[in-house]
């Protein structure tokens, strides 16, 4: 955003006389970096609010698709090592720098890529990823509204008929509605949902144990495990659960600038982000296996019975709303700071329309998506383990852990992030090796690879490599005021 | 430069001095010990996981 467009949007929203409300209110919207007195979030606080991020139904999706490649215990280790490496990489680029600074995360974003690179990086890892999910949480809801009507009448459910289409458009329409109603409304669901979502997982897990000792559940086998070799398919479990934990990227920089300093900004990921995704998905893997169909729609009725499941599908069909206004809101948040003035000028509601048009047309032509989710989750984080590992290189070792506020919020056409025309070619260079990279070691698509993903994976080769690309060009090719203005010596 | 823009760049210029005048001393920043135990987590976890597993 230019100095220009942000003192407009400060205006327009608090009049010419903006006093400290007025600088406060556009500092919490993004425009300005946020003081350590604005930042509200304490360690608690941060835990529970990315909870209820995490505590989500795409954990279920997750761990159901787990139990495809492997079993049970193969499945677990497979969650917690993907998760862990994921999260931490993740919030190591992205909170850190939020908790010192209070800076937006697609602000900081224009010391890595130039003002424009930016916008282009919101582009590909924002509004692909967000729009992807939105269409599958939305068709979630509406194969969970087709199972609960099935049971409820004694029927037969059908995931790609009318139904679910008309449903899955309803759950987009009343996202939109929510999310138009602003954060208030959205914090209303979340304080209800999550708790509750973490009472049904506990039950759902007591109903699983209940019918299957431990030892039983360990033992048991994957359900379509695509290769003979036992250890490639463990591999690629961890590499779902990376590309998992690496989807975070574009969500929790923007949160953790909220809280208070960096410790705060980043250990609450550990236990919010991390427990709470291991918790559902390990839910999601043993129920799949359990019952040998990794759909949590109809996992769900087949644990709980008629009656329970009624009330657990009703239930989890809303929970998708949640996580879908969730993701909605955060996305429109970032959009506004990288968006064009004329973008800036429409409402709210319109913009969130907009934005919604593409998983409308997912839901209604391409249902098929949803049962190959985890291909597209997994495409996803060849872009956000190579952007993990930018943002690394960028602010811990280029930059030494010092970001200049005046620059990043100041006029940007003659400034330090001018780089040519708005984009740094070396952080962009940089972006494009780490995902080819990725796509040589692993193809989402087809499952093919070569000999070094067994024992590599594919998020952390692309990680390490993007972040090297970047360092060593930026050392060699970066010099001048226009060009990062990176320390020397 | 207009009245507002004047405005706004006194404002960042005053949120980014309240940074510059902290400089390393503020309290809450991630030191030696937090990236070992980073380090020391990711570690355990996936040794102890992968033996139990595998």
């Amino acid at each position: 955003m230019t100095t220009k467009s942000a003192s407009e949007t400060l205006e327009r929203r608090s009049g010419p006389a903006a006093g400290s409300q007025g600088w406060s209110a556009a500092a919490e919207r993004g425009d300005a970096p946020l003081l350590p007195s604005e930042r509200l979030w304490g360690f608690k606080e941060f835990t529970f609010a990315n909870s209820a991020l995490a505590i989500a139904t795409w954990a279920f999706l997750i761990g159901g698709a787990v139990g495809l490649f492997v079993g049970p215990k193969e499945g677990i280790a497979a969650i917690v090592i993907g998760n862990i490496f994921g999260v931490v990489l993740t919030a190591l680029a992205t909170t850190v720098m939020a908790g010192r600074y209070g800076v937006e995360q697609f602000v900081a974003l224009r010391s890595q890529f130039g003002y424009n690179g930016s916008r282009l990086v919101y582009l590909l890892a924002v509004i692909v990823l967000t729009m992807g999910w939105l269409a599958v949480l939305a068709m979630m809801f509406g194969r969970s509204i087709d199972g609960l009507t099935a049971l409820a009448s004694g029927g037969e459910a059908s995931p790609l008929g009318i139904k679910v289409a008309i449903a899955s458009v309803g759950a987009i329409l009343l996202t939109w509605f929510i999310v138009a109603r602003g954060p208030t409304s959205i914090k209303v669901f979340n304080m209800i949902v999550a708790p509750a979502l973490v009472l049904l997982m506990v039950a759902m897990l007591w109903l699983i144990l209940s019918r299957h000792s431990f030892g039983d559940l360990m033992a048991m086998e994957a359900l379509d495990p695509p290769f003979e070799d036992r250890h490639l398919n463990f591999i690629i479990a961890i590499e779902i659960n990376m590309a998992a934990g690496f989807s975070w990227w574009p969500y929790i920089g923007n949160l953790a600038r909220l809280t208070r300093n960096e410790r705060t900004a980043f250990w609450p990921n550990i236990l919010g982000i991390f427990g709470a995704a291991v918790l559902g998905e390990i839910v999601g893997l043993l129920a799949a296996v359990a019952l040998g169909d990794s759909d949590p729609t109809i996992w769900m009725t087949q644990i709980a019975g008629v009656a329970v499941g009624v009330v657990a599908l009703g239930f989890i069909a809303f929970a998708n709303i949640t996580s879908m206004a969730n993701i909605l809101y955060t996305s429109i948040v970032g959009l506004r700071q990288v968006g064009t003035e004329g973008l800036r000028r429409l409402g709210w509601g319109t913009i969130l329309f907009g934005f919604c048009i593409i998983p409308l047309i997912l839901v209604l032509a391409y249902p098929q998506m949803y049962d190959g989710f985890f291909i597209f989750l997994v495409w996803t984080s060849a872009l956000n383990s190579a952007l993990a590992g930018i943002g690394i290189a960028d602010y811990f070792f280029l930059r030494r852990q010092r970001l200049d506020l005046r620059a990043l919020h100041g006029p940007q056409e003659h400034g330090s992030y001018r780089f040519i025309g708005g984009f740094n070619p070396i952080g962009l260079v940089a972006l494009a090796i780490g995902f080819l990279t990725y796509v040589w070691l692993f193809n989402p698509q087809t499952l093919d690879n070569v000999a070094a993903f067994r024992y590599l994976t594919a998020s952390l080769p692309s990680c390490v490599i993007a972040g090297l690309v970047h360092y060593v060009l930026t050392r060699l090719f970066a010099h001048g005021r226009h060009w990062g203005d990176y320390p020397r010596g | 430069m207009d009245g507002n823009e004047a405005r706004w760049l006194a404002e960042i210029e005053r949120r980014a001095a309240i940074y510059d005048a902290e400089g390393d001393t503020r309290e809450g920043r991630l030191v030696a010990a937090d990236y070992l135990g980073m380090a020391a987590l990711m570690l355990a976890l996936t040794v102890g996981f992968w033996m139990w597993a595998v």
